[in-house]
């Protein structure tokens, strides 16, 4: 099994550069201070908004900070934000589509208006509207990301829950007299890891996505932590005298997220059951 | 009539080869039935889609063969060519007609589409509408005039499938291939469309190919018979011919699992399928054993069976076998 | 038809409740409950306002006569007054809603009409050039954050070209236009705003469609189709489609909550005059009964969405329509 996967995820390019991306960003979080070359938050105010040269590589902020320093920090937060908000959501999303599509009858039928209800409201209105009531802190950020993204991965995991439960090997199970929480661990879960694993590595690419947003708006990161979202805020306000500080960040974004999002999709082919039984 | 050449054909999958059919040839006579049987996976519904040029070209295609219409072969034809035959003097009818009617059209709207297509004396709408009714009447619908206004999904299996007739008869054509038009249909269903195809043949003059894998749908509907395995004919003769003298090992086996006539009635089409099985398995086609395709599951295989594919001979008139043992 | 739009409404009745009740209940989570929440955090609150919000929240009585009383306010769509200017909420709401909805609608019809072409070609050029550069556009379009790429083009565009305006939705001097003037100077204030709000949904519906015509073109009834002799055009663009549309009919409705919340961020951006600007300042400012208002007019307009999703589902598919 794991040798199939192997060997198709190396033929899949494209997952394996995603999957190179992540991990080099990984070792840039862990030896951030290792690789910044200045300290994150060391003012200089003599040479403010420096444009990239041989000392700043990709120059300075209004208050003279090094920018590659700050945006080598700011992996930190949205790798950490990216990866615990995705974990909250994981856990709630494949809890609740298990219970639904394990049991059905009415528990379904609740938890599966609930996330009718919740997939109604536009996600980045109700995170504002949370994060407007608490205080914006990197925490918050990822508490609400987390609480607000499971309800579509609920409606997935129930959907392939309905499909295996009536295979043969579940049906074994449940005659054995396993207990409902043996066979939903042991025999369901292990079945619909796929999916699951796909949708969290994609809605890691989406949380630290909605993080920069929230930090570009002032309402996620706060100052002066970095965080790739508010460097481009501060950026914005000299974006015709210092175009670095609007566009370095933004491809920092970019490339996190283009990565994530090419070792999800590698994954969704690479996992395709009708593939893997190959 | 219609002549398939030394068919060769492959579908490419997950980086492998199936070579669905191989070497493939038969010839179908005016007003004649000519049934093709075989196991599930053999190439029947290949052999019914290459002949239209039918087969998806991203998965598979002809390598080599030819296919003759009254002497054109359609494989070389252009597209604009093809296109005057296909669905129009050369008809097809699928397995499932529970997918194979688009379901967002109107039954009498996609009658009504063939019929345009095909138009030979330009009708008018109001014509059309009376040839989609008599069409429904032709095969037998009971509210043509409801029918024509249904979608598919508000029908029943058989009453699709006879929208399909009507549909691929609207042409008028001189070929009818039937692939198992009975497969997905319930037993009683099964008869009703059978008889009405038969009739509908002798009718109409049509010259049909019909695939099936039940000798029983055989014996009642076809005057000659092609016994299919692993994508290559195996043996053919006049349907008493095979039913009396079957020369091929798997030919008999199929026989033998068949259930008599009195059986038949008593059983579900489930249990028939199993009766049918001959111990075990159809060759994996991106893995064919070597020699007779059949040797490893033949009762009477012997060493020479192995290093060569057998050729198609021709051991009592007009009844030709591919198996070296056949008339020892 | 009509039956089916009636089950739809009814449907929705309980979904509507849902909302209430989240919106509810976020209110009372909220460190020290609506009270402090109302007051506490806003200075500017006069005492006597204090007392009025007292009374309309009913915070005295038990939980569900509170919910009850401000449901039935919310029926009236009475949110209540700004805090920051005294204003009735629905009044700057319904002000805003214009301006959003254009933006919006003209989104969805940029998404539609662009995505579905390109996702029909690449998925009937199936690994084509074509398909493949679209799939290069598509993985760009998952990732590029779009307030950043906004900035990029405003900076390109407004700054360095100075073709477009890169704010608000007039001119300085639009009273004093002609029609014609008017109308020009709208359509160069929304192409930024609507282009960037609509790249989302481009990158992801092109997908969608393609994948959903791959589907549709595997199907048996497209194989009768060319069976029946139809030349391949009529094959793709009559059978096909049809049913290739369904699934992304759907989806369009179900985009809604994701435009809307876009709007958040990209009206503030562009400095759009529209609700999702006006969300997002009362956000800043803690004007809580405006931000309530605009979550529950949001939601509102998503099921608004959803019901119009539903309907076209119906007209596309006759499988709904006719049972
Ligand atoms: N589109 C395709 N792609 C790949 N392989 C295919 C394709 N179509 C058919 N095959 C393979 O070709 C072989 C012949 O298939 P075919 O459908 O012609 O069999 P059949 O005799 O019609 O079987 P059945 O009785 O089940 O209809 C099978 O092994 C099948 O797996
Ligand atoms: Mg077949």
């Amino acid at each position: 099994m794991w040798k199939i996967f192997w060997k198709r995820f190396r033929r899949n390019k494209l997952a394996m550069l995603g999957a190179f991306i992540i991990f080099s960003l990984a070792v840039v979080a862990i030896i951030a201070p290792l690789i910044a070359p200045f300290s994150p938050d060391q003012q200089d105010i003599l040479h403010r908004l420096e444009p990239p040269s041989g000392k700043h590589f990709l120059g300075t902020d209004d208050l003279g900070r090094d920018l590659l320093s700050r945006i080598v920090y700011g992996t930190r937060v949205s790798l950490l934000v990216g990866f615990v908000a995705i974990g909250i959501a994981i856990v709630i999303g494949s809890l609740l589509g298990l219970l639904s599509g394990y049991f059905g009858g009415w528990l379904d039928t609740v938890i599966m208006r609930f996330v009718d209800i919740m997939l109604c409201f536009p996600t980045f209105f109700l995170i504002l509207m949370v994060i407007a009531f608490l205080e914006p802190s990197i925490w918050n950020v990822m508490a609400v990301i987390g609480l607000t993204g499971w309800p579509s991965l609920t409606r997935l995991v129930r959907g392939e829950c309905l499909s295996v439960r009536e295979r043969e090997f579940v049906q074994a199970a449940r005659a054995l007299g396993l207990s409902n929480r043996r066979v939903m661990l042991v025999h369901l879960l292990p079945n619909v890891m796929a999916p699951i694993l796909v949708t969290a590595t994609l809605g890691i690419g989406g949380a630290i996505l909605t993080e920069s947003a929230l930090s570009f708006l002032g309402l996620g990161v706060q100052p002066p932590t970095a965080s790739w979202g508010n460097i481009l805020t501060a950026g914005k306000d000299y974006i015709s005298v210092a175009w670095w500080l609007s566009l370095f960040p933004g491809l920092a974004i970019l490339i996190t997220v283009l990565a994530y999002n090419l070792l999800g999709e590698g994954l969704r082919d690479v996992l395709d059951p009708r593939m893997m039984a190959e | 009539m219609l002549e398939v050449k030394n068919l060769w054909v492959e579908f490419y999958k997950g980086g492998k080869i199936i070579q669905a059919l191989r070497d493939t040839s038969l010839i179908l006579k005016r007003n004649e039935v000519l049934g093709i049987v075989g196991e599930s996976g053999c190439g029947k519904s290949t052999l019914a889609l290459s002949i239209l040029k039918l087969i998806p070209e991203k998965e598979g295609k002809v390598v080599s063969g030819k296919i003759l219409f009254k002497g054109e072969d359609l494989l070389r034809l252009s597209d604009e060519k093809l296109l005057k035959i296909r669905g129009d003097r050369i008809s097809i009818i699928f397995q499932d007609p529970f997918t194979s009617l688009n379901p967002v059209f109107r039954t009498g709207n996609q009658i009504a589409e063939s019929l345009n297509l095909h138009n030979k004396q330009n009708l008018s709408s109001h014509q059309i509408e009376k040839e989609i009714i008599r069409l429904l009447e032709l095969v037998k619908m009971d509210k043509p005039k409801d029918t024509m206004l249904s979608y598919p999904h508000q029908l029943s299996g058989g009453m699709q499938q006879r929208v399909m007739i009507a549909m691929a008869l609207s042409s008028d054509p001189e070929i009818l291939i039937a692939d198992e038009p009975t497969t997905a249909l319930d037993v009683t269903i099964q008869k009703e469309i059978l008889n009405l195809l038969t009739e509908l043949q002798k009718r109409l003059g049509l010259s049909v190919v019909l695939i099936t894998h039940d000798f029983g749908i055989v014996a009642q509907t076809c005057q000659r018979v092609s016994v299919m395995y692993a994508g290559i004919i195996v043996e053919e003769a006049v349907t008493w011919e095979i039913f009396h003298n079957p020369l091929h090992p798997y030919t008999k086996g199929l026989l033998e699992s068949l259930p008599s006539r009195e059986e038949a009635g008593s059983f579900s089409r489930d249990e028939k399928r199993r009766l049918k099985a001959i111990p075990g398995q159809v060759p994996d086609p991106s893995n064919l054993p070597s020699g007779c395709k059949f040797h490893p599951r033949c009762p009477k295989v012997i060493e020479e069976c192995k290093p060569q594919e057998p050729r198609l001979r021709e051991i009592v008139q007009n009844h030709w076998v591919r198996c070296i043992r056949a008339g020892d | 038809m009509l039956e089916y739009i009636a089950r739809r409404l009814l449907f929705m009745i309980p979904l509507l409740l849902g909302i209430t009740i989240i919106t509810f209940v976020v209110i009372h989570l909220s460190p020290g409950g609506p009270a402090d929440m109302l007051t506490g955090l806003s200075p500017k609150v006069s005492a006597e306002a204090k007392a009025r919000l007292h009374s309309l929240y009913g915070l005295d009585k038990p939980l569900h006569v509170q919910y009850w009383l401000w449901l039935t306010r919310l029926m009236r769509f009475d949110f209540g007054e700004s805090f920051k200017d005294g204003r009735l909420v629905i009044m700057k709401i319904l002000e805003r809603l214009p301006a959003t909805l254009l933006l919006n609608v003209l989104s969805l019809l940029l998404i539609f009409f662009i995505a579905l072409p390109i996702g029909i070609i690449s998925a009937v050029r199936q690994d084509s050039f074509f398909d493949k550069g679209m799939t290069v556009f598509v993985f760009l379009g998952f990732s590029v954050p779009a307030f950043w790429l906004a900035l990029l083009l405003m900076l390109l565009f407004g700054v360095f070209l100075g073709w477009l305006p890169i704010s608000g939705m007039h001119s300085v001097n639009f009273p004093y236009f002609s029609f014609w003037e008017k109308l020009w100077d709208v359509i160069k204030h929304l192409i930024l705003p609507v282009f960037i709000s609509a790249f989302g949904g481009l990158a992801y519906l092109s997908r969608y469609s393609r994948t959903s015509m791959l589907e549709v073109l595997r199907q048996d009834y497209v194989r009768t189709a060319r069976a029946k002799g139809l030349p391949e055009k009529k094959v793709i663009y009559r059978h096909a489609l049809r049913n290739a549309l369904i699934p992304i009919v759907t989806l369009l409705g179900l985009s809604l909550p994701a435009l809307i919340g876009g709007g958040f961020i990209f009206e503030t951006i562009f400095a759009w005059p529209g609700m999702g600007r006006l969300g997002y300042q009362a956000i800043m400012a803690r004007d809580y009964p405006v931000i309530m208002g605009v979550g529950v007019i949001a939601a509102l307009l998503t099921l608004l969405g959803n019901l119009i999703a539903d309907i076209t589902y119906a007209f596309v598919d006759p499988r709904i329509r006719y049972r």
